[in-house]
């Protein structure tokens, strides 16, 4: 299990540990997707990839499917604390247009809540 | 008259991201520097050349130095040695002895290309032919109709630029590179023989075979090989190129 859970004033915050490849898309997807069945009612999530030092274009993938399901709910999702190398690769892809991105936790549920 | 370079110092701003290849192959413009030195020793009447501590691949690159009008020697040692010449037009020199200015870090070397790009240095780099103001463009380029370039721009022999890419202002693309379709390259260097994917986006930044550095801090990052890709992978070069250095 490389996730913790919590939603903290109705924006539900998960951290991903450890890399986000295609060698592991798969179980970041299924507890993801049980994240997201468990409450149907939520819609703001933020991602914390504060402890995330490699991505690739399986995990930007998985995130974009994601970010489509909260949107189909009327809902966003935000990338928090993104390591500088997990950046560049959403620089280059133009991804870091896509996803709004926060330096803590705090500053992303405060924005999200603005949103909705 | 006779002059003498010394690899073997290590370079540590190019480790990590220049697995392959030695850092004296690191382009000033669309060539290797150490061509850039080679060239400003003849132009200063030197004839023979000793290269101490090169690895096979720059040993494989170089050949004889017939190309550049000058005999070359590689040796593992030997003491480090100024080059006496006269004042050749576009160096500093200093009493007639070329004072090469070390290369401090990654952000050094990118702002020296900057600089050659910008025309505001004497080095003589520019390749191929000059199509436009500050557009050099080098041999058998195969550009698209729709791509885009802005000066100043260097492109190296036998790029290749796809449809509604746009490469330029300040940016430098060594030879046999291939920038996708619809990728943007800006204020950035791409390294001989990396392929550019569709649609990515470089801005300041320096693509080196699958790997992707910012030369502000130096950090670097392995991208997938459909974003980012060292094409001599996929002809076999880097298979028969590390054989050689094995059997060496």
């Amino acid at each position: 299990m490389n996730m913790t859970d919590a939603t903290e004033h109705a924006v539900r915050v998960i951290a991903w540990r450890g890399a986000l490849t295609v060698s592991n898309i798969d179980a970041f997807r299924a507890e993801m997707d049980a994240a997201l069945a468990s409450d149907s009612e939520f819609r703001w999530l933020l991602i914390d990839f504060s402890a995330t030092d490699m991505m690739d274009s399986s995990g930007l993938g998985g995130l974009l499917a994601i970010r489509k399901q909260l949107q189909d709910r009327g809902g966003q999702l935000g990338l928090v604390g993104l390591m500088k190398k997990v950046r560049l690769l959403f620089e280059i892809t133009n991804a870091d247009a896509v996803f709004p991105m926060y330096e803590s936790v705090t500053e992303g549920r405060e924005a999200l809540q603005g949103l909705g | 008259m006779k002059a003498r370079f010394d690899l073997r110092a290590p370079v540590p701003w190019t480790e990590g991201w220049l697995a392959e290849g030695h850092w004296s192959l690191l382009p000033l413009g669309t060539q290797p520097m150490v061509v850039t030195w080679i060239q400003c020793a003849v132009a200063g009447g030197v004839k023979t050349i000793e290269v101490l501590g090169a690895p096979a691949e720059v040993w494989d690159f170089l050949g004889d130095g017939e190309r550049w009008g000058c005999d070359l020697y590689f040796k593992s040692s030997g003491e480090t040695m100024d080059v006496d010449v006269d004042r050749p037009a576009f160096l500093d020199v200093d009493g007639g002895r070329i004072r090469v200015r070390p290369l401090v870090g990654l952000m050094d070397w990118f702002l020296l290309n900057r600089r050659l790009l910008r025309g505001e240095s004497r080095l003589p780099v520019r390749p191929g032919y000059s199509v436009v103001v500050g557009e050099w463009v080098g041999l058998e380029p195969r550009l698209a109709p729709s791509c885009q370039c802005h000066a100043p721009v260097m492109l190296g022999d036998f790029v290749r630029l796809g449809a509604l890419s746009e490469v330029g202002p300040e940016t430098i693309v060594g030879e046999r590179c291939v920038i996708g379709r619809a990728a943007r390259v800006v204020g950035s260097v791409v390294l001989p023989h990396t392929y550019v994917g569709e649609g990515l986006s470089l801005e300041g930044r320096v693509a080196a075979g699958n790997k992707l550095v910012d030369p502000e801090d130096g950090t670097w990052v392995e991208v997938d090989e459909l974003l980012l890709f060292d094409l001599r992978r996929s002809r076999g070069a880097g298979w028969w190129q590390r054989l050689r250095r094995a059997l060496a």
